[in-house]
């Protein structure tokens, strides 16, 4: 026994010096929990700048961030979650992590049916899931519904994203909201029965879609934006999907103030600058993604799209049908 | 004066119900007396050794060293690093990052006196110069040698020897062998020693003791072990030996070559015994008329070695200085003479020692 | 000639107690596994609540077909693996050719990329849309097929993880009795025959032990598989936690993790048992290559020059090519340097810990035989196959209770209430030792079995045991092995991601995770400085392991 005292020893001191060297939550900042990791340093950098108020990041994938943040407690040093797809944001919101915000700058610069109803979270910047195509071998007469997509005539030439990829689960959840279980499984079998090819990537697909291996696919818009701004030449063309019905399907990813905030005055500015013009501009340049606040302008490239419908069911619903949009993608074998 | 080491009784098994590799053993070793113990593979001997060095722990029975209990079949357990006991290994078992004095110097406690004692050690085995070298470095021989002295060292209470030289050349081994002895002589210590080697066993032991099947079969100095073995085990186990079947008289014992007196007091008369021979017993003369024969011939340097056939077809060891050498399918008389009469019941008992 | 010495200081000592010795280090060791196998004991802990409906879903619609996929992963990843790092240990120790010396290190190089850089950078080049593809299109019109699938994702694993069976089989090719392979040589039998009928049988448990290693990788990983559409279990956990936010059945998949960790383990040691016979004495001769000629010697070469481009040049040439793209400039120098030390500190101290712990129980392993002690510790090391999500997560539980109990202690004693363990260190050294324990084990375990038991004996004889018995004799002896796993520990936590990215304190950002932000947003280009840092970095201590393993056999 005598040989291991040592070893307990080192392990009790080096317990003691780590948790000493553990961040200990100062004033006048606001600790971020995000799950965004791509565009948003600028709006964070400028919000110091304003304010003075620092703001510590910690990035991460949605799904650990939210155990994390569950596991800490009351002692999470978390101000704000800010994370990536509204099925997500519905979900913190259930878990009891996020706490309602009453906020009329946020309720006029957030659009309803991209926030929380019970202002728990809020939408910070869009992103549409839309029909890409090659236009040299695809016209947009040929183009109109998701749903469509299912056509037979689209057989082999299909490039979707897996069952499990988020946005996917999220499109297919709104579908259920809105046309039900029974219509959206036979949407996913038409989808399944043109044997798609599965790509692990949207930037993939785009490639996928240059090169010829499929003519039509499914994907964020912001990763077409990004490729264009890269070279404008790429051979790849956006169609609004469902213009004249629904509209087009819409996510957000968002941000709400975490149940024990300790900076919760300062998280509440924080999210009110983030869906300020002023920020969401930045936003919109830096990663092509849609403003939610109305009076923010869209990137150029993005302009260059026009103006479109978006389907404005709230996109919470996201979240609310997101397993039973696993289980159908799973039960009629969409992989 | 208490003897060095007392085993009493002492048993140890493996397994479930397994069988007892060492079965009711008892040994006294008296101070700075040197034991041989010898038996083929599986008699127990070497667990034996270890139960004594505390690399076991007995089922039954008690060891003591010294006067002091180590080891009983209850709680008394004295650990190896503090029962004062020097092993030598099969395998020598030098450390292979330490220099050969360093090694020596072991088990030594720091301080003025290590290097004295262990160049004292080295010269005693006779490598006084190589304390710089590493273990690899040596031969085999020297490797061995190394460990003894390094056994040594510290002045160990008893050195146990475990098949130290089954490693070694077989030229190597004579000379080691007498190293080891005079250095053992030289620091009066008590060893014991465990080979196979039968011929190292007589060589080395003040007494040798015979085991198998986990239990002492006889023990006594070399020369009663060897002409009066009391089993066929020992017998056959020490040295060549054939067996002449005999009939007990009063006068001695009726063979086919002839009566050999004394006869054995203790077997009764009219016994059929088997009476043991050994090659250097056997006298042959050529002659024409006689009813053996040579069938077999070894040279073996200073001797030679060969099988004779008596007439009953019964085939006896004989060796003869070799000089002079008689061909295969001579026909020869023979003769026994015998210095000591050792003789068995057919039936098979072991006679009381 | 000699007066009597001195005695020594004390008599002999008392007789003590028989259960004493055996008791603590069974204790001890039994601790330290228990404290290791909490977030596995988790996982079991998760059946507690059957997800009945989740399970009958996952059963009707998904199950067979990802238990199935798996199987066909582990089974193509190991016997890949074991393929070719075996052919590949043979060449290097039975031949001599042309660039033999250079390969026998070289081989080991594609250890230091994650399975998930192979994986984008060989997506990035043989999919339909990448370069070879195109160029073939364009020239030969043809359409190849899809490098997607089970096929990409074991080629890419393959040749990732073959250096586990390489390293360990060639040091057993080398260190066979050379009078073995020599005996085999005179009777007739030569090259593949004695290959065969010798010296794999020898290498036997070394080829296994690295097949399961690469195994118990490929059914931890979630990256690679993800990346090339490829459904296993793990995958399946994650869609499961994700997908459906039920984090209790996700756990339970999970725990069935643990029993193909369990049954790989059993294989490892199963075969492992009998080495015995190859503990020869040192010294002896070792294996005398034979040197190729002509035809051979150029197709010996080939192979080697082949793999090597495929496994290591290619993917480092094409991280060259798109940082060169990306271009460089000062800010991205100073946060780099920020990310080097970071990653390399926090992998530093992983090393140590992680050694530490592996040390102490393969040496109560040593000291106590009994199974109870060989079970927690294998137990204590199956963290290797569960992937570094779930461990992270398992790991939080006791963390927090650990956090609340030490708060409300020191808030009695009117201490600072805020210290986070959570948030600290701590956390994710305690993930990874969990998640690497198997490494480490493994390592000072093949140390520590080559030093015969007859050392410790002859040790103790003289006087020395217990503590003073680890310092002067086992830890010397043991030098090479614990640098050796010191080093490959390195390697492995600086390529760790899911659970660095779960538990890390806010403000440490290791390579890995600046690769992960990069590629989840499909950034290739930008992921690829810290890919080649990070392989870069890898390679320092993998080429000093391989000298370490390959002088140790004298």
């Amino acid at each position: 026994m005598r040989g291991y005292r040592w070893l307990t020893a080192l392990v009790i001191a080096g317990v003691a010096c780590a948790a000493l060297v553990s961040p200990l939550v100062a004033a006048d900042e606001v600790v971020v929990y995000s799950a965004r990791h791509y565009g948003q340093e600028p709006a964070f950098e400028a919000f110091t700048k304003q304010t003075g108020i620092a703001v510590r990041v910690l990035t991460g994938d949605a799904g650990p961030l939210l155990e994390r943040l569950k596991a800490e407690g009351d002692r999470s040093p978390a101000d704000v979650l800010l994370t990536v797809d509204a099925g997500n944001l519905w979900n913190a919101a259930r878990a009891g992590v996020l706490s309602p915000v009453t906020s009329t700058t946020l309720a006029s610069n957030v659009p309803a049916h991209l926030r929380d109803p019970e202002n728990k979270w809020f939408g910070l910047t869009m992103r549409a899931r839309t029909i890409m195509y090659n236009p040299k071998k695809v016209t947009p007469a040929e183009l109109s519904t998701y749903e469509a997509l299912g056509d037979p005539k689209w057989k082999g030439r299909l490039c979707l994203r897996s069952s499990g990829y988020i946005y996917n689960q999220s499109l297919v959840a709104t579908f259920i909201k809105r046309h039900g279980e029974p219509r959206t499984e036979d949407i996913v079998k038409g989808w399944v029965a043109n044997q798609p090819t599965i790509i692990s990537g949207d930037t993939k697909i785009l490639e996928a879609i240059a090169a010829g291996q499929c003519d039509v696919g499914l994907t964020n818009s912001y990763y077409l934006a990004r490729l264009l701004a890269k070279d404008p030449n790429f051979p790849v063309a956006l169609f609004w999907a469902n213009q004249p019905a629904t509209g087009t399907h819409v996510n957000v990813s968002g941000a709400g103030v975490t149940t024990h905030a300790r900076n919760r005055a300062s998280a509440i500015r924080f999210l009110e600058y983030l869906s300020s013009v002023e920020a969401q501009q930045m936003f919109a340049n830096t990663s092509m993604e849609f403003p939610v606040n109305p009076k923010a302008e869209t990137h150029p490239i993005v302009r260059g799209w026009g103006a479109f419908r978006q389907d404005d069911i709230n996109v919470a619903s996201a979240g609310e049908f997101q397993a039973a949009a696993t289980r159908l993608s799973d039960r009629v074998g969409y992989k | 004066m208490t003897p060095q080491l007392v085993i009493a009784h002492a048993g140890r098994a493996f397994g479930d119900g397994g069988y007892p590799a060492v079965d009711d053993l008892s040994l006294t070793v008296a101070r700075g007396e040197i034991v041989a113990l010898v038996g083929p593979s599986g008699c127990g001997k070497t667990t034996t050794l270890r139960l004594v060095a505390g690399f076991e722990r007995p089922d039954a029975g008690e060891i003591h060293i010294a006067g002091t209990l180590v080891a009983d079949a209850a709680r008394a357990f004295v650990p190896p690093e503090r029962r004062h006991v020097g092993v030598v290994f099969q395998d020598f078992a030098l450390f292979p990052h330490l220099t050969v004095g360093a090694n020596v110097g072991f088990g030594l406690p720091a301080g003025a006196q290590r290097m004295p004692r262990v160049r004292q050690m080295l010269d005693l085995v006779g490598l006084a110069d190589v304390a710089d070298r590493y273990p690899h470095q040596l031969s085999g021989g020297q490797q061995q040698r190394v460990a003894v002295a390094r056994a040594l060292a510290p002045a160990p209470a008893l050195l146990l020897f475990d098949e130290p030289f089954s490693n070694l050349d077989a030229d190597l081994r004579e000379q080691v062998r007498a190293v080891v002895q005079t250095a053992l002589r030289a620091t009066a210590t008590t060893a014991l020693f465990v080979t196979h080697d039968q011929e190292e066993a007589l060589e080395l032991g003040d007494r040798v003791g015979v085991m198998t099947r986990g239990r002492i079969e006889q023990i006594g100095a070399p020369d009663e072990v060897y002409h009066q073995p009391t089993s066929r085990f020992v017998a056959e186990f020490l040295g060549a030996a054939a067996f002449l079947p005999g009939v007990v008289t009063a006068s001695g014992i009726a063979t086919e070559l002839g009566p050999i007196v004394p006869r054995v007091p203790h077997i009764a008369i009219g016994t059929e015994v088997d009476v043991l021979v050994r090659p250097d017993d056997v006298m042959i003369t050529p002659a024409r008329d006689a009813g053996a024969v040579l069938v077999d011939r070894i040279f073996r340097g200073s001797e030679v070695r060969y099988t004779v056939q008596l007439p009953s077809g019964l085939m006896l060891p004989c060796s003869q200085p070799s000089a002079t050498t008689v061909p295969v399918g001579t026909r020869v008389r023979v003769a026994i003479d015998l210095h000591h009469v050792v003789a068995f019941p057919r039936s098979g008992a072991t006679l009381r020692p | 000639m000699s007066s009597r010495p001195r005695p020594r200081g004390s008599a002999i000592g008392s007789a003590t107690s028989r259960r004493r010795h055996a008791g603590g280090v069974t204790l001890a060791a039994g601790v330290i596994a228990a404290i290791v196998a909490l977030p596995l004991l988790a996982l079991l802990a998760a059946w507690r609540t059957p997800a009945v409906e989740i399970w009958t879903h996952l059963w009707r619609t998904q199950l067979p077909g990802v238990v199935g996929g798996t199987v066909a992963l582990l089974l193509g990843v190991g016997l890949g693996s074991i393929v070719l790092g075996t052919a590949l240990a043979w060449l290097v120790a039975a031949y001599r050719f042309p660039g033999s010396a250079i390969f026998e290190w070289a081989l080991v190089l594609p250890l230091a990329l994650p399975a998930y850089v192979m994986g984008f950078v060989l997506l990035g080049v043989f999919e339909f849309s990448g370069p070879l593809q195109s160029f073939v299109r364009r020239t030969a019109g043809w359409r190849l097929p899809d490098i997607r699938g089970w096929f990409g994702v074991t080629l890419t694993m393959t040749l990732v993880f073959y250096p586990y069976v390489y390293v360990l089989a060639r040091t057993a090719f080398q260190e066979q009795a050379a009078g073995l392979l020599d005996a085999a040589r005179s009777l007739g039998r030569s090259g593949p025959r004695a290959f065969l009928a010798i010296a794999i049988p020898l290498a036997r448990p070394a080829i296994v032990a690295g097949g399961a290693l690469a195994m118990m990788e490929a059914l931890a990983d979630l990256g690679t598989v993800s990346l090339f559409g490829h459904r296993t279990l793990t995958e399946t956990v994650y869609r499961t936690w994700a997908g459906m936010f039920d984090r209790i059945a996700a756990t339970q998949l999970a725990s069935l993790l643990l029993l193909g960790a369990f049954a790989l383990l059993t294989l490892e040691r199963a075969t492992r048992g009998q080495r015995g016979f190859l503990n020869r004495p040192r010294g002896e001769r070792r294996l005398a290559p034979l040197t190729l000629r002509g035809a051979r010697a150029v197709a010996a070469t080939s192979a080697c020059l082949g793999v090597l481009a495929v496994a290591f040049v290619l993917p480092v040439v094409q991280l060259l090519i798109w940082a060169w793209r990306r271009g460089l400039d000062a800010t991205h120098a100073e946060t780099f340097t920020r990310l080097l030390a970071g990653t390399a500190w926090l992998a530093g101290a992983a090393a140590v810990v992680i050694t530490c712990v592996g040390v102490a129980l393969a040496y109560a392993r040593r000291l106590d035989r009994s199974r109870l002690t060989h079970f927690t510790t294998e137990f204590a090391a199956m963290g290797y196959a569960v992937p570094g999500a779930v461990i992270a997560v398992g790991v939080l539980g006791p963390l927090t209770y650990l956090d609340r109990t030490v708060a409300a202690m020191l808030g009695a004693i009117g201490g600072p209430v805020d210290i986070l363990l959570t948030g600290s260190v701590v956390g994710i050294l305690f993930a990874y030792l969990v998640r690497f324990l198997a490494v480490a084990l493994q390592g000072v375990d093949a140390a520590l079995v080559r030093i015969p038991r007859s050392m410790d004996e002859a040790a103790r004889s003289l006087g020395v045991a217990g503590r003073r018995l680890l310092g002067r004799v086992h830890l010397p002896l043991l030098r090479g092995g614990i640098a050796a796993t010191l080093l490959l520990l390195w390697v492995e936590t600086m390529k760790e991601l899911p659970a660095t990215l779960l538990l890390r304190p806010i403000g440490l950002k290791t390579l890995a995770i600046e690769i992960w932000e990069r590629t989840s947003e499909s950034m290739w280009e930008e992921a690829a400085l810290p890919a080649l840092a990070l392989v870069l970095v890898g390679l320092v201590p993998l080429l000093i392991v391989t000298r370490l393993t390959r002088g140790s056999a004298t």
